[in-house]
């Protein structure tokens, strides 16, 4: 590789993650610099390397012009990218995957910073759903019995809520959850939040981070992005309500 | 296959980056061709390099002394930080000789993928010298890339009420190149930072 190389991972949509060189890409002069960026969508074309694709071509697709305007877009959006990359694999289709991550990127970049939280969330939330591991929200874990408008238990090794009166009995680490987070997860599962629901950030913080921890624990690998996103929602003035459910 | 010094060479040679077990091969032949004078004068410079050099305690540029030339020279405007990433940024930058003021390199970029984050780069440094210092203007001149875009908000967010006036370089088409071939994101670059004539 030379030092005006690029090596790149692509999620592609017919072949899961694939590995190439984009040669001279950090040339100022090079013609497909600015396509081939973090987070844009590209009509590539690819040669077929020993060890290593190559990439000959580029034709920018889409791009999410939003995502740096602001830090906490760029770090939610990063979150997310990683989160598919521990999801992402070589050598299959990616479809689902694919058009889940872009569906998200869309929304992260369309997002207010208030309402960043809860599009981060849900986009985590639906992929734990395709991956096969997403939390169970609607019923308790150890009684099935169904959970609704009440406070529960969330136990990540057990897989989502457990009803307060099945918590005592369990051998297991359980994070008290209120009514209104209960809820909040249970808005999760549908395939977009509703419009009230996106300004409650303080809520969504705390959801992501219960939601970090049960995905770091399924995929036994660490989300760095989590860390600058942490910095951008310290402030209490980022920030709104609770809400009522 | 080799006799075990020039083995231990080549093997030496092929942890540089770019170079490869042929090209290390070559160089390794080359340098066993030449005098002995030469090959002792490149070791000594490597030895001499690694045993001197360190980082300016001011603007954290590569330098054989501390503070370093940049630092020292009266002549450039200190009421003005360029801040780059690498070293070899700041030398680019020199190069072009239209800038006279400070420089301030953070070793790195923000990249949360990857685990680096604000503390491991001279972003406190630079906070400390914006807010010690009469600096009037601080300039980003770093990559258009992910991680320099965000490098760039979280200093502007971080400095932005220290000093009256942050400004990053332009964006666009090279000189002498073409719009026909420049790719979409540059020209929106470029259009977004159109000026007036």
């Amino acid at each position: 590789m030379g030092e005006a190389d690029w090596l790149m991972t692509i999620l592609t949509r017919e072949y899961g993650l694939v590995r190439a060189i984009a040669k001279g890409a950090r040339k100022a002069t090079a013609r497909i610099g600015g396509r081939i960026e973090l987070l844009v969508v590209n009509d590539l074309q690819l040669y077929k390397g020993r060890n290593l694709d190559q990439i000959f071509q580029a034709d920018c697709l889409r791009s999410f012009r939003g995502l740096s305007a602001e830090l906490s877009r760029l770090a939610a959006a990063q979150y997310l990218a990683e989160a598919v990359l521990l999801e992402a694999t070589e050598g299959q289709p990616q479809e689902i995957l694919f058009d889940l991550l872009l569906l998200h990127l869309e929304r992260l970049a369309e997002a207010t910073v208030e309402q960043l939280p809860a599009r981060l969330v849900h986009g985590i939330y639906q992929l734990l759903t395709i991956s096969g591991v997403a939390p169970e929200v609607y019923s308790c874990t150890v009684s099935h019995r169904p959970i609704s408008a009440e406070a529960a238990s969330f136990s990540i090794e057990g897989g989502g809520l457990v009803a307060l009166e099945c918590s005592a009995v369990q051998d297991m680490s359980l994070r008290r959850l209120d009514l209104q987070q209960v809820g909040a997860l249970q808005l999760l599962a549908a395939e977009d939040l509703p419009t009230v629901s996106l300004e409650w950030s303080v809520l969504w913080m705390g959801i992501e981070r219960l939601l970090r921890r049960y995905l770091e624990f399924h995929f036994d690998r660490t989300i760095h992005s989590a860390d600058l996103l942490d910095l951008c929602f310290e402030t209490p003035s980022a920030a709104m309500g609770v809400p009522h459910l | 296959m080799y006799t075990r010094p020039l083995a231990r060479l080549i093997d030496q040679l092929q942890l540089l980056p770019g170079i490869g077990p042929k090209t290390a091969q070559r160089l390794a032949f080359h340098i066993l061709k030449r005098p002995k004078s030469e090959a002792q004068q490149l070791a000594q410079a490597l030895v001499e390099a690694t045993e001197q050099i360190g980082t300016c305690s001011v603007c954290f540029n590569l330098s054989a002394e501390d503070p370093c030339d940049l630092c020292r020279q009266t002549n450039r405007q200190s009421e003005i930080i360029c801040v780059v990433a690498e070293p070899r940024d700041l030398v680019a930058i020199e190069r072009t000789r239209e800038y006279k003021g400070r420089y301030h390199v953070l070793g790195g970029l923000i990249s949360p993928m990857e685990g680096i984050m604000a503390e491991n780069l001279r972003i406190k440094e630079l906070i400390a010298r914006v807010g010690n210092e009469d600096i009037q203007e601080v300039i980003l001149a770093i990559n258009p890339s992910i991680e320099g875009e965000t490098t760039t908000q979280y200093l502007k967010k971080q400095i932005k009420l220290l000093v009256p006036r942050v400004t990053r370089i332009a964006f666009g088409l090279p000189v002498g190149g073409d719009l026909e071939y420049a790719d979409e994101m540059t020209l929106a670059r470029a259009l977004e930072g159109r000026r007036e004539i």
